[in-house]
């Protein structure tokens, strides 16, 4: 069907869209490291690249959420610079964003949406209703002016968006993971949406991890690493004919993982032990009745570390919520979801039912937002190490001193809080002034030792990694590696998920691919490589 | 220096309460011509304070957990008809010898219970429709009020019995207050000598203690002892605070407040901690009531109107974050003896209620201002 179009038309001298040298630092980081990109009208460009290269940081410059002046570099369209001071000055400028998370208003309607900054003081409703539809009505999106945008499918709303881009004669569209929410039907439909917004001259740019669609799709690809721009290449051949997938997709992979991994890993564990965690077909549903995990199987032997790899949405982190208990209706945000499958235990069958019961069978969770729920920001570290502990005090030496009982009237022994927590900041060298101190003020890999030191004060034997070392420096990047070897040799059986592959190849003995909640592949750390973990992961 | 420094950071929101009252006190002292000072006044104003004091209490864990809970002026209503329906058309009230205290203690029950029902409803309806707090306790405000001026059909219940009233109206005798002050005394002393480390911050402590003290040695023995609702709202205060501070039920609720994800990965079991929190300042209410009664000689089904708010802002007047997770029960007792300052030391200004709602409301806000803006 791709095959059916033309390659897009020979263009003039001057891009749509044309973006140089832009770099836009971080404390610490370089997000966008002198990125020229240019866009042309009546072309699909696709910009690919790993989590983290850059894409998102590109996003916000071109949508304006990072204004002129928070970045080097220059923004041109139709050739002449432009400098957007907000989000609506480069909408303005004929640059619309249809967001991955799609900013709706549920209680508005669509063409309250068209018009949405732009309303007049006094809105004569049936004028606005005639306006809308008359605009609508060609588009063929099936719209209806009168329509409360909450009451549309999650595709209807992204046509909305699409319908406003439109309305304002954007020439720009800006796609980020536009399908991650669609059903095939509405994929379909958007596929020919964006194939008529192409033939009419406009200027697509699109984001996607998943390699069927952009091989569909673009005519052109820009690939992204760390931040700067690795590699281009067009996917028509010079006789305008469109290249075999097969011939660019080892390219493209090799271009964005093609990082070497730095020897900032510790020989691996090599004593297993017996089976400590079996799940049997884990199935996870969501309040939303979508499906992020299903029949998900695998084991973790004592001294094993097992990795999970996936993109982004592709179970990672909701099948260790649900083994460690966290999607019970009784949680903060367990409303609602649905957990089904087995889990044996050494080799017991059990019922975790909530993070307490996890607590009691010796398995720790260090997961993945240790701000929002891995740690209380405001409280000391003394408190945020010794919290675990005390909730599952019969499960370790450190829990049960804590504390004279096990009933929520227990006083507890200040002394032995302070010895225990003094104990395991010292040895995982959490960089302090007191032990009084706000775990918020510290940093984030000193924040991240705290969080797997109140872990390890619970003795565990069944540790759950999310993204150990997200946001942190290299330095402590590989001290939580060499925690993580030095914990596997002492025989805990280890799951760690993680969207850092040089980390999941550095660390692992064996590594699990996730895809939208399926397995994909298990390889071994002698099979593993990025390209066969991208394959596995994007198809 | 730093280590002054160090010890005033960490204990600025307690050193900021006990400033405010001292500060409230020395005006008033200067105002009334020393009639604020003397000790009748003292313990007239401890009196008036128990009862707000003891709904602080329970509020501080409300808001410790990030909650509110508006119902309690209400509930405080309610709970003290109960009391009066069985005084009064039980003809408890007429009971004598063992009989009246008996009929006192299932008045004083019923108050309890009626307050721990409303409480209950409170908190399984947070729990179980995760609706805010805000809301269900201000339909529980409205639904206890009804329920007090239909039980009472909207009149006064009165007078009830000598023995039920002596809850709220009578004192220790003078000599045993004095030795349960003194023995006060000797605790805070004892735990300066017992602390591993004593720096400024210990030294500041034993001197407030002291001070407290030595304020109610002066009131309690210049007038007539103790007053019966202070001695409660002392037990209940030091119960609280040990709680908060010294058990695994505390680290729970602050840990719980501070952040409720990180407190449930970590095993907390934060329903049942919730809902029982609700219960707890509902039964709190319910003997508030009962005492409020007691010393009125009479149910009003129109008694405690914003007693909600008077705790509220003891609380947070007190430093406990209106966000949750910080918090002391010793802040909120000061932050409930500064408002009942307030309140006393306008009367005897005898400045009108009008005035005092405008006077206290705008402390109110620039105490939060002041709270807030430290951030």
């Amino acid at each position: 069907m791709a095959d059916s179009r033309t390659p897009p038309a020979a263009q003039g001298a001057i891009p749509l869209l044309e973006l140089r040298s832009v770099t836009k630092t971080f404390p610490g980081t370089k997000a966008l490291d002198s990125v020229s990109i240019t866009a042309n009208g009546g072309e699909i460009l696709a910009i690919l690249g790993e989590n983290g290269a850059g894409k998102s940081t590109l996003m916000k410059i071109l949508s304006g959420v990072w204004p002129a002046g928070s970045f080097e570099g220059e923004i041109r369209i139709g050739g002449s610079p432009r400098s957007f001071a907000d989000i609506r000055d480069a909408f303005g400028a004929g640059i619309a964003m249809i967001h991955q998370e799609l900013a709706v208003f549920r209680e508005l309607t669509v063409a309250e949406h068209l018009e949405l900054d732009r309303l007049p003081r006094v809105i004569d409703w049936p004028a606005l209703f005639a306006r809308a539809q008359k605009f609508l009505d060609p588009l063929g999106f099936g719209l209806r002016a009168e329509q409360k945008v909450g009451e549309l499918p999650v595709g209807g709303r992204q046509l909305v968006e699409i319908a406003r881009a439109l309305y304002r004669r954007a020439n720009v569209l800006v796609f980020d993971e536009p399908t991650s929410a669609l059903t095939d039907t509405e994929v379909l439909r958007l596929y020919s949406i964006l194939d008529r917004l192409r033939a009419e001259g406009k200027s697509i740019l699109y984001i996607s991890h998943r390699m069927d669609e952009i091989f569909r799709l673009a005519d052109r690809m820009v690939i992204l690493r760390d931040g700067k721009c690795v590699g281009e290449l067009s996917a028509w051949d010079s006789a305008g004919r469109r290249r075999a997938r097969s011939e660019m997709e080892p390219e493209i992979i090799r271009t964005m993982v093609g990082r070497p991994i730095e020897d900032i890993y510790p020989p691996r564990n090599l004593k297993f032990g017996e089976e400590l965690l079996r799940t049997e077909k884990l199935r996870v549903v969501n309040p939303r009745g979508r499906v992020r995990v299903d029949g998900l199987s695998f084991s973790v032997r004592r001294g094993e570390i097992v990795g999970m790899a996936g993109l982004l949405g592709a179970g990672r982190s909701d099948s260790l919520d649900a083994l460690f208990g966290v999607l019970h209706p009784h949680g903060p945000r367990g409303e609602g979801w649905e957990v089904t499958g087995e889990v044996f235990v050494r080799g017991k069958p059990v019922e975790i039912d909530r993070p307490g019961s996890a607590l009691g069978l010796r398995m720790a969770y260090v997961s993945e937002d240790r701000k929002g729920s891995g740690l209380v920001l405001g409280h000391s570290i003394a408190d945020n190490l010794i919290l675990p502990a005390l909730s599952a005090s019969g499960a370790s030496v450190a829990g049960s001193s804590l504390a004279g009982s096990r009933g929520p009237w227990a006083r507890i022994r200040a002394p032995k809080a302070q010895e225990h927590s003094s104990r395991w900041a010292d040895e995982l060298r959490v960089k302090r002034a007191s032990l009084d101190q706000a775990v918020g003020t510290l940093s984030g890999g000193n924040q991240q030792k705290v969080v797997l030191g109140k872990w390890l004060m619970t003795e565990p034997e069944i540790l759950f990694l999310d993204e150990p070392t997200r946001g942190i420096d290299v330095g402590a990047k590989g001290e939580i590696y060499q925690w993580i070897q030095k914990l596997a040799a002492e025989g805990l059986a280890i799951v760690m998920a993680s969207s850092e592959m040089p980390e999941l190849l550095g660390v692992c003995h064996r590594i699990l691919v996730l895809r939208e909640g399926h397995l994909s592949a298990e390889l071994s750390a002698a099979e593993a490589t990025q390209e066969a973990i991208m394959k596995a992961a994007s198809l | 220096m730093n280590e002054i420094k160090q010890a005033i950071k960490i204990d600025w929101r307690i050193y900021r309460s006990v400033i405010a009252l001292f500060l409230v006190m020395a005006v008033f002292a200067y105002l009334t011509d020393g009639t604020f000072l003397t000790a009748r006044n003292l313990t007239n104003l401890s009196r008036q304070v128990a009862i707000n004091g003891i709904l602080a209490i329970g509020m501080t864990y409300v808001i410790l957990i990030g909650g509110i809970d508006l119902s309690v002026g209400s509930v405080v209503a309610l709970s003290g008809v109960v009391a009066g329906i069985l005084q009064v058309n039980f003809g408890m009230a007429l009971w004598t010898g063992g009989e009246a205290v008996l009929g006192a203690g299932v008045s004083v029950a019923a108050a309890v219970l009626t307050g721990t029902l409303c409480g209950l409803f409170n908190g399984i309806l947070i729990t179980r429709w995760r609706i805010a707090p805000f809301i269900i306790t201000l339909g529980m405000m409205v639904i206890a009020r009804g329920l007090a001026l239909i039980f009472s059909n909207g009149a006064a219940i009165s007078p009830l019995g000598d023995t039920f009233n002596s809850l709220g109206e009578s004192y220790l005798p003078v000599s045993f207050s004095l030795a349960l002050v003194i023995f006060a005394a000797l605790a805070v002393v004892a735990t300066w000598i017992r602390a591993k480390h004593r720096g400024i911050s210990q030294s500041l402590a034993l001197g407030l203690g002291l001070a407290f003290c030595g304020i109610a040695f002066y009131s309690f023995n210049g007038y007539r002892g103790i007053p019966v609702p202070v001695l409660i709202f002392a037990l209940l205060g030091f119960f609280g605070s040990f709680v908060l501070q010294r058990t695994r039920l505390g680290r729970y609720v602050l840990a719980l407040g501070g952040n409720a994800e990180a407190a449930w990965l970590s095993g907390v079991p934060i329903r049942p901690i919730t809902t029982g929190i609700y219960v707890t300042l509902g039964a709190l209410a319910g003997l508030s009531g009962a005492i409020l009664a007691a010393r009125l000689n009479g149910a009003l089904p129109t008694a405690g109107e914003l007693f909600e708010l008077d705790a509220i802002a003891a609380v947070v007047i007190g430093g406990t974050s209106l966000l949750g997770g910080i918090g002391t029960v010793r802040g909120s007792i000061l932050g409930a003896f500064f408002m009942g300052a307030l309140n006393n030391g306008m009367s005897l200004m005898n400045i009108t209620e009008f005035y005092q709602k405008l006077i206290k409301g705008v402390i109110i806000i620039l105490a939060v201002w002041f709270d807030t803006r430290r951030k």
